[in-house]
């Protein structure tokens, strides 16, 4: 609890140990306006439903992504250049970072890996088949991005496990405490300087310039060559920002899917009826997808910074002023969603808000996350199985990845 | 006699902003035979007539994540 307001404290990493508040954000939602919500430097407008999500979204010149983070704390101007990248820049910075990778991830350039997705999703299926039972996340949730980003990206596979790894300490930094010492990984950077203030952070980009520097030699077809040669094309990609790309591509590319079929198995395992569904009806498979998306919710917030007075749900907002858009909430919005607390495998018209609200940052890899769900739930459908949940999700203490650590999982034929 | 007036579905033509766009990729996914994101210049062309009901055009406009569809007579 919050103590000046006596309610749940959002922001609370270890109230996510049982799940999303969702009942503050059903209150927050009903309250007219925006609720202002206290943080540790003052607190910010909380935007939870959809159609504010939405314009908040679009309106990237109003609030924009460059002042000050896109994560809850403020970060330094020092600290903000270090770390920028195309989840905290604001047009031409961002038009030129995302024209520059946007292309990889197409609808039509996503489906040329679809044989690479299936071959991957079929191993790791048929292993978890094989054993019978085992932990979801562990066997299938966290590998199968993992390797899908790592293939595209040109990094060897058998890295998969040590960059999971890094991954699981960079959402360990966006809660109250880290595991890491500050030295870990040889890191001699201030930590306010790292993404996710965390030293995992130096370990990756260390690990970025490695496989950079292996492609400037030795080009090839795949994204790290890409980004080193639009590097050494001068205006195009500078250092910094070559560093910043290659740790968003292996942390966003692995940890948001991950999230997503974790969530997802858990749900089919426990809405045995939905499964049913979609195993009698496999045309059901790509809405099935999206009502995983908007269930799963993997990121849980974003945050833009106000660059000029302006009015939001008749709410004036003064320049400056931190805004969070709670996609968590606005996936529940009982005005856009009919019977929002329900896994709905069916749903006709899903507008969901798991990539964003639409806008300049909507996830890049949207697309690429879509096939890995539904190549996932073909397979499945395929093999006729069904899973059985045999322990509660062990999720992460953070208000901003909605992550399952580990989930026991049984699976049968029928 | 017939009247001049027409009960058709009118259709609007969509174009896009090339100075704005940044390859979300929304409009080939949606529209796959009108929209289709360059590979070198990374910014969406209208490849086919770029005829489109209103509402669809609504669609399209609404869902583009860079805003740079927009409706062109």
């Amino acid at each position: 609890m919050d103590d000046k307001t006596g309610q749940p404290n959002v922001t609370d990493g270890e109230l996510y140990l049982s799940g999303i508040p969702h009942d503050r954000f059903t209150e927050m939602r009903a309250t007219p306006g925006l609720v202002w919500h206290p943080y540790s430097d003052g607190g910010f407008w909380a935007v939870t439903r959809h159609g504010d999500v939405k314009t908040v979204s679009k309106n990237a010149d109003t609030y924009s992504s460059a002042i000050r983070h896109t994560n809850l704390w403020d970060l330094e101007a020092d600290a903000l250049d270090a770390r920028r990248s195309l989840i905290d820049t604001d047009a031409p910075d961002h038009t030129r970072l995302r024209r520059l990778i946007a292309t990889s991830f197409t609808p039509k350039n996503i489906r040329r890996w679809e044989n690479t997705v299936r071959q991957i999703a079929v191993t790791l299926l048929d292993a978890f088949i094989e054993k019978g039972r085992g932990d979801w996340v562990a066997e299938v949730a966290a590998p199968l991005p993992i390797q899908v980003i790592l293939t595209m990206m040109g990094v060897p596979l058998e890295d998969a496990d040590y960059l999971v790894e890094l991954s699981n300490f960079l959402v360990e930094g966006t809660g109250e405490q880290q595991s890491l010492p500050a030295d870990a990984f040889g890191n001699t950077t201030e930590l306010g300087l790292l993404p996710f203030n965390s030293p995992a952070s130096h370990a990756l980009f260390e690990y970025g310039e490695k496989i950079g520097e292996l492609r400037r030699k030795d080009p090839q077809d795949d994204l790290v060559t890409s980004l080193v040669q639009a590097e050494e094309q001068g205006d195009r990609l500078n250092g910094v920002e070559y560093r910043n790309l290659f740790h968003l591509l292996i942390f966003a590319g692995n940890e948001t899917t991950r999230t997503a079929l974790s969530h997802g198995a858990v749900a089919l395992a426990d809405f045995g009826d939905q499964w049913q569904r979609v195993l009698d009806d496999p045309a059901l498979i790509e809405q099935a997808s999206e009502e995983i998306l908007r269930w799963s919710t993997p990121v849980l917030h974003m945050r833009r910074t106000t660059s000029k007075p302006t009015t939001l749900a008749g709410t004036e907002i003064g320049p400056g002023q931190k805004v969070v858009l709670w996609y968590a909430s606005a996936n529940r919005d009982e005005d856009v969603f009919t019977a929002p607390t329900k896994f709905d495998v069916g749903r006709q018209d899903n507008p969901h808000v798991a990539f964003g609200g639409g806008g300049p940052h909507t996830c890049l890899g949207a697309f690429l996350a879509r096939l890995e769900v539904n190549v996932l739930l073909e397979e499945m459908v395929k093999r006729n199985i069904r899973l059985t949940r045999m322990s509660d999700p062990r999720r992460t203490p953070s208000n901003f990845v909605h992550g399952i650590l580990e989930v026991e999982m049984k699976v049968e034929h029928r | 006699m017939t009247t001049s007036e027409s009960f058709a579905p009118k259709s609007v033509s969509v174009a896009v902003d090339n100075q704005v766009c940044a390859a979300g990729g929304q409009c080939e996914m949606l529209e796959p035979e009108m929209f289709s994101v360059d590979d070198e210049t990374a910014i969406a062309t209208v490849t086919g007539d770029g005829k489109l009901s209103p509402e669809r055009a609504a669609t399209l406009v609404d869902r583009c994540p860079s805003g740079a569809i927009y409706v062109d007579g």
